[in-house]
Parts: structure tokens; C-alpha cells; sequence
């Protein structure tokens, strides 16, 4: 069993000392129950968009390690690793599919099309605009999902602005225990709500 | 000093997608179980799905491996076969045109021959030098198509 994982981001540095194939095998062979359900879980928040059914993204995230695919470092946290990797992955496919779509226009209450028009400024691709007026849809659906529950909506504000541990709970006035209850609230009614995950 | 940037949309829910992935790894298995039974799942079949799904991946990754190797193993037999009939009759008939065209050599053999005192190289000492010459024309066919 692994607790207090950190979600890591980067990929090792040339040099790094990551585990061989044995030890990549032998940690598999060592997941608990409640680090499979872990993965389950975590596999849901990432699929969205991906095209994947349920438990491929695990598969391949499993193949990638065993493979080599994917190198795990010895000091990061075998559970890390894992979800680390299914997020690499999905994100890959999330982007890959998305320029297989072709954009389109969307036209505005008023008539005129809602496009990728505001790349005026050079600061956004049309590809970009596009993920950002998504991304911008589905943290507001999110919100709106919690609109009964204020405490979710501040710890979601919370996490959506990277504040975590003191940081957050300075920002929401709620104590730890407060805080992990509306995160357990958050968790559980996400499930629910997206059981193949969110796009984008 | 100036205020910190408001996060974008994208960094917003990627910011999000962190902090639950974080809150999902920090549950309990007993949380975790009532979340999975609340949605309607069951926790069980959740484990036995991701039992399956990493057995199956080991066997994926071992067929892999054993193909890659099959093909490896036969890419190196393609490279060292054995000499056929035709390769030998070749080397032969180039052997003894160096041996019929090179008088030093002709000379070497019969000496070797008197030192052996067995009326010429052996055999084997034949069949070593076919098999070099097949080897060396193998050599000289992959640097003329490389």
C-alpha cells in the first residue's frame, strides 16, 4: 500500500538510476488491493477524451513500464510512477485525437461564428483558444456540479488556483478535517458524475 | 510587487485534476470502496479488472519480447548459414584459380604436403578454406549492396 504519493510531472533526467525490468515486475506483483483501487480510480479522472475503454489505459500504462517504455526512478514512488504515466498517455491521445477533429466554427447567439478568431494578440493558436474555451466549459460544469455544497465550491476554487495543505486552507477558513471531508464529498460525486472521466 | 497571475482555464482544471488525483491517493481503501459502491460500482470487480488487466499486459510484453528475439535469432542464422552446394562449387572453383594463378602458393601446399606426408592438405584444411572463401564472398556481396 502507498499513501501520500505526490503526483510527479517530470520525465527522469538522463542519469537518473530508475528500477529494471525485475523490480518493475516485482512491484507490480506487490500492489495492494487498495493500490488497485487507486489505479481504478485515478484511471477514471484521466480517460476522458482518450478513446479508451475502461481498464486500457491501466493496460497500457502497465505495458509502457514493463517495456521500458517508461522509466521509473528509484526514488519516485511506484504508485507516482503509475499515475504519472497514465497521464502522459492520456494527455497524448487526448492531443493526438484532437487534431484528427477539425476545427469548427460555432455560431454566437447574435449570428456572427464563435471560432478561434482571438489569435489576434499571436498568444493562442486556433487549437489552443479552442482547448481553452473547453477547458474553461468544464471547470465552470464542475462548479456548478457543487452548487449545493459551498465548502466543495471553495476547496474546488482552492484547487483551481494550485493553493494545497496550509495555502488552502488559509484561502477556504476551513481546518484539515474539514478539508478532507470536502475533498472525499469532491471525489465521490466526481465519480458519479463523469464515470469515463472529463474532457478536455 | 505584482499580483500573481490568474491561472488560465486549462491550468485551472489541470490544477483540479491534480488535487483529486492527490485526494484519491490519499483515501482510504474503506473511502474508496464506499465511493466505488455509492457510484454503483463494485469494488471487487474494480480489483479483479485491474488484476486482469495487468496480467494481461505481462503477456503481451512477454510475446513481444520472444518475437522480437524469434526475429533477431533469425535475422543472425540468415547471416551465418551454412554454406549450400552451390556457395562450396563457387568457393572451390575460385580456390583453384588462385592456386592454379599463384605460383608462391601452389608451392606452399606442396610443401606442406611433403612436411604432412600425407600427399596434400587434408580434408579438413580444404573444407576450412571453402568455408573462409564462402564467408569472404558473403562479405564482399553485403558491402557492395550496403
Amino acid at each position: 500500500m502507498m499513501r501520500n504519493a505526490t503526483v510527479i510531472r517530470e520525465r527522469p533526467a538522463k542519469g537518473t538510476e530508475c528500477l529494471g525490468p525485475d523490480e518493475i515486475s516485482a512491484a507490480f506483483e506487490g500492489l495492494s488491493a487498495e493500490d488497485k483501487l487507486k489505479l481504478s480510480a485515478i484511471e477514471t479522472v484521466f480517460r476522458g477524451g482518450t478513446g479508451f475503454g475502461p481498464n486500457e489505459l491501466v493496460y497500457e500504462a502497465v505495458c509502457r513500464a514493463l517495456t521500458g517504455n517508461r522509466n521509473c526512478p528509484r526514488k519516485v514512488p511506484f504508485m507516482a510512477f503509475m499515475v504519472e504515466t497514465m497521464r502522459s498517455i492520456a494527455h497524448h491521445e487526448r492531443s493526438k485525437r484532437r487534431r484528427e477533429v477539425p476545427l469548427t466554427l460555432v455560431p454566437c447567439k447574435g449570428g456572427a461564428a464563435e471560432g478561434p478568431p482571438d489569435c489576434a494578440s499571436g498568444q493562442l493558436s486556433p487549437e489552443e483558444h479552442l482547448l481553452e474555451r473547453e477547458s474553461a466549459d468544464a471547470v465552470q460544469s464542475i462548479h456548478e456540479l457543487f452548487a449545493d455544497d459551498p465548502e466543495a465550491q471553495l476547496v474546488l476554487m482552492g484547487w483551481a488556483e494550485g493553493r494545497r495543505g496550509k495555502a488552502l486552507r488559509e484561502a477556504t477558513g476551513l481546518d484539515q478535517a474539514a478539508l478532507d471531508y470536502a475533498a472525499k464529498r469532491i471525489r465521490s460525486r466526481m465519480r458519479k458524475q463523469y464515470p469515463n472521466g472529463w474532457t478536455p | 510587487m505584482t499580483a500573481p497571475r490568474k491561472p488560465s482555464s486549462r491550468e485551472e482544471l489541470a490544477n483540479i485534476e491534480d488535487a483529486l488525483v492527490d485526494a484519491i491517493l490519499n483515501a482510504t481503501a474503506a473511502e474508496l470502496r464506499d465511493e466505488i459502491k455509492d457510484a454503483g460500482g463494485d469494488p471487487d470487480r474494480c480489483i479483479t479488472d485491474m488484476d486482469s488487466a495487468i496480467a494481461r499486459a505481462r503477456a503481451a510484453c512477454a510475446r513481444q519480447t520472444l518475437e522480437r528475439a524469434s526475429a533477431e535469432l533469425a535475422e543472425w542464422q540468415s547471416k551465418n548459414e551454412r554454406p549450400t552446394s552451390l556457395d562450396r562449387d563457387a568457393a572451390r572453383a575460385r580456390f583453384e584459380r588462385m592456386r592454379s594463378g599463384d605460383s608462391e602458393l601452389a608451392s606452399k601446399m606442396m610443401m606442406a604436403a611433403r612436411k604432412g606426408g600425407q600427399g596434400g592438405p587434408s580434408q579438413k584444411d580444404l573444407d576450412g578454406v571453402l568455408d573462409d572463401l564462402v564467408e569472404l564472398e558473403r562479405l564482399e556481396r553485403e558491402d557492395g549492396s550496403g
